[in-house]
This record gives structure tokens, C-alpha cells and sequence, in this order.
């Protein structure tokens, strides 16, 4: 493509380039190559960083969890302690295009390309996931919430690098789900895709965060849902009537969209399906058995 | 613009100077005139253009020529030989798994990835391997089965050694 | 007596199958020819209207070595497996989007395709036709100047249908519509041209039909048929998408006329807008049977969306009426099937020929009829489906083999129904 590229061999070497003029990063490459060569204007130069070593750190502590921006998908589906602590992360990554794809695309990728299907957005943000910034005037943090504008964009200055982003471990009685829609197993992009973190004390309610994907230009926190769970008793009864707040809200928002009688639909059964592996610790079985089939 | 890069390419070690930002599928069959990967659909979405990187399979297509430095890439041509034809491409004739054929090259590379780390998939490890390269064709019952019969052949070669 | 047969019977293994594992087997994408040059298509980018075209500007790109129009055929402009209604190249006026304008040759694919931005082609668009309905009135816009939009109607008539209708206890009576559908082979059309030492044009290609394109390369370049070669590689799918031209005639004008090796491969996007697709169809059904699920007459009309050009329209919607009745015996019958011009994207060949559309509705109409009669809709299916001896309604006996009757009581079996009693389990 003629475009000079740069392969920085640190992290502060890939910084240092990203503060002249007009660069590119590339990550995976998934998006950005397609990208390239569809449009007219190319960047001056493109800086590689998919190899960085620092950026490739999936560190889980105790309390926090960060992931390097060049972790590729591949690399979160391997690790066993997400496996195991945050299943649905592992499920979101499996979810992402095929394993091509997946040994390729980084999660700072993922999000640095805010598209509005982009599975890991919804996921992070309930998770309440922070982005680590860094370029040559030095590092700042940003929420993943407010990284995303209004556009679809995220605020990332032409000399800045993604570096990770971390976010807290899941407590004692806490859960996160996710479930997306597609129109087929693999390869496929989010017709609809929902995160949702709860916190129950006992069978309340204690708290809930609820994202939605490709509902909009970007993840939507769901505010309304959310202040309707909060302090309710967790049962089929009140997820069906939050399904139902949903639905409504989606159809709000969606307006005269054509996709909007099926999505307005489909995405209770797809916020239901991630309330129920959510609370999935919580041995809901019963509940999510009766729930998931009845749209 | 061209630039040095060294990389190994079906076991061979390879120092040459070219334009980093070219894609691999193009520097293989345009440069290197290795035509046994496809393009499909240039997006990633057909695997046509499998390719194994350091033992993960990767679409040529979404990758950098500079990207790979240093790293180790197998392509079709780097499996078996006339004499000498890799058991995976082997069970794909058996299974009578091949039709028009423009899958098969990604597919024996797929296949091979997986195989090379689970010698004894079952058949979702083996939907799930093969998930990103598209058939047109045989509607992939059959390139399962090869898949399978593949990995017994291996199991077997291991066993005579 | 199929003891002494070497092959059949057998199952053998694919000729080229040793190839293909190995990635030797050459498509036409894989070919490369010393003093290689690239071949670029500018296309339509409307449905229907005038073109003027200016190719002053990008001839001047230093990679283009010609820039081919409707001007520089010398032959016949048209082509086209049945009719001839495809143009080589547009001269005055597009019919769809992506009928082909200009081929750019130059020495690199990029700067084909740089220089082809540089053509001017002033649009002057018309209102189209989309709807194969509307394109069947009088007063419709002409797809094709001068020539009506019912390109075929293909009539059949059995038994009595007035009296049919009349001896049926239930009528069942709806719409049913097709989409049109995209083959997606895998391997997006390719090719390669060259002159060879003897002056004969050759042309490598992933191809359905080497002698069609032969007898049109021959047409559209004036030269006698002797002096062409259509060599066909490994083709990577067909299903029938690769029956109509698409890269052939410019590939083989450009080699003949610049005598160098002319290579072209479409992207994914191009080879989804160059070639036919799928008829979409728009189906209007009557069935009526008796009360004891006897089927006594059927009505049908298949109104199928050629797009802008015929291709094998009159093939694919007669088969559609021969196949309109399913595999029911029904004693009277009348289908009308017609195939109609539109400024869609053209449809041809496609697995099953048309007779892949009819199915969605006559065993729905079959379905509905059960369903309303009370009756088991297998055990309504085994009362009428064909059997050795059957008439259908174009008039052949089944003599040789219909298994189809076995074939649904294996089914049943395999979904638990009991046949002689009728309960499911
Ligand atoms: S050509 Fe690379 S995935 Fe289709
Ligand atoms: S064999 Fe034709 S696409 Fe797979």
C-alpha cells in the first residue's frame, strides 16, 4: 500500500512516533487493513504495535483485572482464570468473528474502532472498565463510558496510545453476563448484543448495571431498567417486567427504523439470557428455563 | 518504499527487502507466486487466505507484510509434497471432501492448526476451527469427517514412531 | 448388472482432488504471464438512464496503455446465452446498475483502477422500472427500447379448471413471494487473455460454458470462431452464475488489440454486482381438493424478475410451470408463468432453474389445505404424490422411478408418525 510502517520495539519508542504528524496505529490490523484500502486518503505512516510487549499484559490481581491493549482475543479465550472468574468475557471473545479473526484482533482495536457492534464495549463498560492513556505528555484514564462519544468515536488524541484497561474483580456476590444476537453462529456482527452486572444481597437487588450494543451509535447504559431492578426482589416475574421496560425503550429509540419491530422484540430475550448467566452463581436454572424460550 | 524484513516461510528463513505495508496475501501470490492462497472476499470473512502464524491461523488478507517479522509462517505449499502428501490432505481426498476446491487450501491449514494442538478433537472443536473459512460447496459434512479421519491417521503415524 | 461397470457404482476419487489439497490446481486468478497487463470495469452506477462517456482525461494516466468502449468493438456489441440483450459495453443506455461502460488496461491493477476514476460518464437518469408487476402494464417505462417487458409467457392447461374449482369442497388462495438470491461462489471471476504465436486469442477462465463464450468472443471481435480458445481452469463454484459472460469478451478484445497478456480478477463487491442472480418470483396460488383430501384443481401464477437482461429467463420460468404442480397428482390445472424485464440487477441460472421457487408455494398451499381439511398433513401428501404411472400435468407418464411415497413414510417413521394409526409419539 505504500505507507511507511514502523515496528517500535518499546512501548515508549511507539509513543515518541505518535507524536509526529498523521500517524496510524495498527493493532490486529482486522479493521484498519480493510479500511486502508477502501479509502482515498491514507496516513503518513503506520505504527505496528501489535508485538509491544507491554501492551500484551493480561495482569489479574486480587481486586483488579487489566488487559494490555494488544491482547488479542485468542489470548483472553486461553486464559483460565477469565475462564473461570468472568466467563462471560471468554464468551463475548469466542463470539468475536471466527478464530482467524480472534488469534488477530486486539481488544484495544476492539475499542479504539467503536464500532456499534463492537462485542467487548457493552461488556467493559458495565464492568465499569477504565482506559489507561498514555502519549509524551503522559499517562491519563479516562471511564470506557466517556472514552465513547456521542459520534461513535473515542476521544483519543492523534499522539496517544491505548495502553490497557482494567476494571475491577467481580465481588463475592457479584455476576456479569453477556449474550449477543447475530444473524449466524460465526463470523458473525451483533444485531443485538447486551452485558449486564448485578449484585444481589440475598435475593434483592442490590445493584445492577445494564449495557446495550448496536441499539445506537454506541453502548447504552440502560438507566431506566436499571433504577426499575434496583432494590426489587431478583425473579422471573421482575426480569420479565425489566424486559418488557426494555422493549419499550428500544422501540422509543429506534423509532421508524425498519429494524425496530424485531428488535424491539428480540432484545428481551437477549437481555434476559444475559441477566440469567449474570446471576448464574446464584443457581438460577429453574428461572432461566422458563424464561428464555417464551418471547 | 522498501524495507528489510526477515521471517521463516514453510521452514525457510527468509531475509528480503519489500514494501512493508503490502498485504501477505499479496506479497505470497504476487511476489512469491504462492497461488495455493485464495482471496475470497478481502474483509476476513471467507477464509480463503488461511494462513499459520507461529502455529495460529490468521487471514493474509488483514495482515501486514511488516507484521510478521520474525515470525514463522506455514502456507498450503509448506505441507506435504508430491511423494510426500500431509495426512491431512490426504483424508480430504478420502473423505471425498473437496469439490471446487478454492476453500480447501484455508481449510487443510484450519485443520491443521487445530490438529497441531488437539490431536483428538471432537466435532465441535472442529466446527469451531474450521468456523471461519467458508464453503461454497460441500456444505462441510464431509470436510468434518476429513478433519476427523485426519487426526486418526496422526494418532496412528504417532503410535507406529 | 452393475458388476462388470468399472466406475459406476463405485466411488471414486475426484480427478483433480490431489491438486486442490495441495493448492496446485491453477484458477484463473493464479495464472501470471510475463508482460502482464490489468484490466479495470467502469460500471453503471444507475438503473436506468443515458451515458455520455469522456475518456480523454484518463487515457492520459501514464500507467494506461487503452481504455476500451463501445467504440472499439468491431463485431457485435451484444450478447447473451438466449437473447441477445447484454452490451459488451453501453453505448447510449444503461438498463441496470453495473452493466459494464469501459475496461481500463493498464500496467498495474491500481493504476487501472485510478485512472478509471478519472473517466467522466455524465449520467442522465430516467425512472425506472423495479417491479415486475408494474413492468408487465402497458404504460410502463421500456427496459429496452422498442421491445415489450414480457420477454416469455408460458401457458399450461390440463383438464378442466372452471369445473375443477367447482367440484372442490375447499379453496385455498394465496400470494407468495422469492428474493433474489447471489450464488457467492467463492472464487470471484478471474481471467487471463493472451495472442499466441499462431494469432488465435486465448482465454483462460473459470467458466460454465467454454463454447458459448467462444461462439461470443468470436462475434464481438469479428473473428471466425477458429481463432478463439477459451480454456477453462479449475472453477471455484459455479451454481450457475457463471453461465452469462462477464469478463470474457473485454479480456479477449483487450489481448487482441494490444497483444500483451491482459489479467483481471473482480473484488468480492464487483463480482456481487457483475453477475446474474436469482429470479425473485411473485406467486399467486389456487388449490382446491375435496373433503376427503382428494386434490381436484390448482390455479397458478409465477411472475419471475428477470432484471435488465433475459439470460435464461424463458428457460428458468418454464420450468417453473412444469414444476408449479409439485409432485401432486392434480386432475386439473392452469399455470401461467411469465418473465418479465425489469432495471434490477439481472437474474439467471441458479441451482435448480426455477424450480427452486415454486416449492415455498405449493407445499404451503398443500400445508393449508390439510391443516383446514383436518387431515395430517403427511397423510394428505402420501394421498396425492405421484406414483409409476402418474400423469402430471405437462402430460408424461412417470415410467421410471418415484420414490417419493417411500421417502415420506421414512420420514414420518423418523419423526415418530404412525401412518396406520395416525398418532405421533
Ligand atoms: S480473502 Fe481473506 S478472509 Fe476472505
Ligand atoms: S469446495 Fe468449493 S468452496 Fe469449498
Amino acid at each position: 500500500m505504500n505507507i511507511k510502517l514502523y515496528k517500535p520495539s518499546t512501548l515508549n519508542e511507539a509513543v515518541e512516533l505518535m507524536g509526529y504528524n498523521d500517524g496510524r496505529i495498527i493493532a490486529g490490523g482486522t479493521d484498519l487493513i480493510i479500511e486502508l484500502r477502501n479509502r482515498n486518503e491514507k496516513p503518513s505512516y503506520l505504527v505496528d504495535i501489535s508485538s509491544l510487549s507491554e501492551l500484551k499484559e493480561l495482569r489479574i490481581e486480587k481486586e483488579m483485572i487489566s488487559i494490555g491493549s494488544a491482547v488479542t482475543f485468542t489470548d483472553i479465550i486461553e486464559n483460565k482464570y477469565i475462564k473461570e472468574k468472568l466467563p462471560c468475557f471468554t464468551d463475548m471473545a469466542m463470539m468475536i468473528g471466527a478464530v482467524q479473526i480472534q488469534n488477530r484482533a486486539t481488544i484495544g482495536g476492539n475499542i479504539c474502532n467503536a464500532a456499534p457492534a463492537a462485542d467487548s464495549i457493552p461488556l467493559l463498560m458495565s464492568l465499569g472498565a477504565k482506559c489507561i492513556i498514555i502519549s509524551q505528555r503522559g499517562i491519563r484514564e479516562v471511564l470506557l463510558a466517556n472514552f465513547i462519544n456521542d459520534k461513535g468515536k473515542v476521544r483519543l488524541n492523534s499522539d496517544e496510545i491505548l495502553k490497557l484497561i482494567e476494571f475491577g474483580s467481580l465481588g463475592e456476590n457479584e455476576g456479569c453476563g453477556f449474550s449477543k444476537l447475530g444473524k449466524r453462529n460465526a463470523m458473525s456482527i451483533s444485531t443485538i448484543s447486551c452485558a449486564v452486572k448485578i449484585r444481589l444481597d440475598e435475593d434483592i437487588i442490590d445493584n445492577i448495571c445494564i449495557y446495550t450494543g448496536s441499539l445506537g451509535i454506541k453502548a447504552t447504559k440502560e438507566e431506566k431498567v436499571e433504577s426499575f431492578l434496583k432494590g426489587v426482589i431478583y425473579n422471573k416475574q421482575n426480569i420479565d417486567k425489566a424486559a418488557d421496560l426494555l422493549s419499550q425503550e428500544v422501540s422509543e429509540r429506534l423509532g421508524t427504523r425498519a429494524s425496530m419491530p424485531y428488535k424491539r422484540v428480540a432484545v428481551k430475550t437477549v437481555f434476559k439470557e444475559a441477566c440469567y448467566s449474570a446471576a448464574e452463581k446464584y443457581g438460577n436454572d429453574q428461572l432461566y428455563m422458563s424464561g428464555g424460550s417464551d418471547i | 518504499m522498501k524495507e528489510k524484513i526477515c521471517f521463516t516461510l514453510n521452514n525457510k528463513y527468509l531475509s528480503i527487502d519489500a514494501d512493508l505495508s503490502m498485504r501477505l496475501i499479496d506479497f505470497l501470490r504476487d511476489e512469491l507466486r504462492l497461488t495455493g492462497t485464495k482471496e475470497g472476499c478481502s474483509q476476513g470473512e471467507c477464509g480463503a487466505c488461511t494462513v499459520i502464524i507461529d502455529g495460529k491461523t490468521a487471514n493474509s488478507c488483514l495482515v501486514l507484510l511488516g507484521q510478521i517479522e520474525g515470525a514463522h509462517i506455514t502456507t498450503i505449499e509448506g505441507l506435504g509434497d508430491e511423494n510426500n502428501i500431509h495426512p491431512i490432505q490426504q483424508a480430504f481426498i478420502e473423505e471425498g471432501a473437496v469439490q471446487c476446491g478454492y476453500c480447501i487450501p484455508g481449510m487443510v491449514l484450519s485443520a491443521k492448526a487445530l490438529l497441531d494442538k488437539n490431536c483428538g478433537p471432537d466435532k465441535e472443536y472442529i466446527k469451531r476451527a474450521i468456523s471461519g473459512n467458508l464453503c461454497r460447496c460441500t456444505g462441510y459434512k464431509k470436510i468434518e469427517k476429513a478433519i476427523q479421519r485426519a487426526s486418526e491417521k496422526m494418532k496412528e503415524a504417532e503410535n507406529d514412531d | 448388472m452393475t458388476k462388470n461397470l468399472n466406475t459406476i457404482g463405485k466411488s471414486e476419487k475426484r480427478v483433480d482432488a490431489k491438486d486442490k489439497v495441495m493448492g496446485k490446481a491453477l484458477y484463473p486468478g493464479d495464472i501470471y504471464m510475463d508482460n502482464m497487463v490489468y484490466g479495470y470495469t467502469v460500471r453503471s452506477t444507475i438503473p436506468c438512464g443515458e451515458i455520455r462517456v469522456d475518456k480523454s482525461q484518463a487515457q492520459k494516466h501514464p500507467g494506461v496503455l487503452y481504455i476500451f468502449t463501445a467504440d472499439d468493438i468491431i463485431g457485435n456489441n451484444h450478447h447473451g446465452v438466449i437473447i441477445k440483450d447484454q452490451e459488451v459495453f453501453c453505448k447510449k443506455k444503461v438498463r441496470r446498475i453495473g452493466e459494464p461502460i469501459a475496461f481500463v488496461v493498464a500496467r498495474s491493477y491500481e493504476a487501472a483502477k485510478e485512472a478509471a476514476k478519472m473517466i467522466s460518464i455524465e449520467f442522465k437518469e430516467f425512472t425506472g422500472v423495479f417491479d415486475p408487476r408494474e413492468a408487465m402494464k402497458d404504460d410502463a417505462s421500456k427496459v429496452h427500447k422498442g421491445k415489450d417487458n414480457l420477454i416469455f409467457h408460458y401457458k399450461l392447461r390440463d383438464g378442466n379448471i372452471e369445473e375443477g374449482f367447482m367440484n372442490s369442497d375447499i379453496i385455498v388462495e394465496n400470494n407468495y413471494e422469492t428474493s433474489m438470491v447471489e450464488h457467492s461462489f467463492l472464487q470471484p471471476e478471474a481471467g487471463v487473455a493472451y495472442v499466441d504465436e499462431k494469432g488465435s486469442v486465448n482465454l483462460i477462465v473459470a467458466t460454465q460454458y467454454p463454447h458459448y463464450d467462444r461462439e461470443e468472443i468470436a462475434q464481438a471481435l469479428n473473428l471466425p470462431q477458429e481463432s478463439i480458445r477459451i480454456i477453462t481452469s479449475a472453477v471455484g463454484g459455479a451454481f450457475g452464475g457463471r453461465e452469462d459472460i462477464t469478463l470474457q469478451i473485454h479480456l479477449a478484445l483487450a489481448s487482441y488489440k494490444l497483444k500483451r497478456p491482459v489479467k483481471t480478477i473482480y473484488s468480492r463487491e464487483e463480482s456481487f454486482i457483475a453477475h446474474s442472480k436469482r429470479h425473485p418470483f411473485y406467486m399467486h396460488y389456487k388449490t382446491g381438493a375435496k373433503k376427503d383430501g382428494t386434490l381436484m384443481a390448482m390455479e397458478a401464477e409465477i411472475i419471475g424478475d428477470a432484471g435488465a437482461h433475459a439470460s435464461w429467463a424463458i428457460n428458468i420460468l418454464r420450468k417453473a410451470g412444469v414444476h408449479a404442480t409439485g409432485p401432486y397428482l392434480i386432475p386439473n390445472v392452469k399455470v401461467d408463468c411469465y418473465a418479465v424485464y425489469t432495471n434490477n440487477p439481472y437474474t439467471g441460472a441458479m441451482r435448480g432453474f426455477g424450480a427452486a421457487q415454486v416449492p415455498m408455494a405449493y407445499e404451503q398451499q398443500i400445508d393449508e389445505i390439510a391443516n383446514r381439511l383436518n387431515i395430517n398433513p403427511i397423510d394428505f401428501r402420501l394421498k396425492n404424490c405421484f406414483r409409476i404411472g402418474s400423469k402430471t400435468a405437462t402430460g408424461q407418464i412417470i415410467e421410471g422411478s418415484i420414490p417419493l411415497g417411500k421417502l415420506i413414510k421414512i420420514a414420518a417413521e423418523k419423526i415418530g408418525y404412525n401412518i396406520s394409526t395416525g398418532v405421533s409419539i
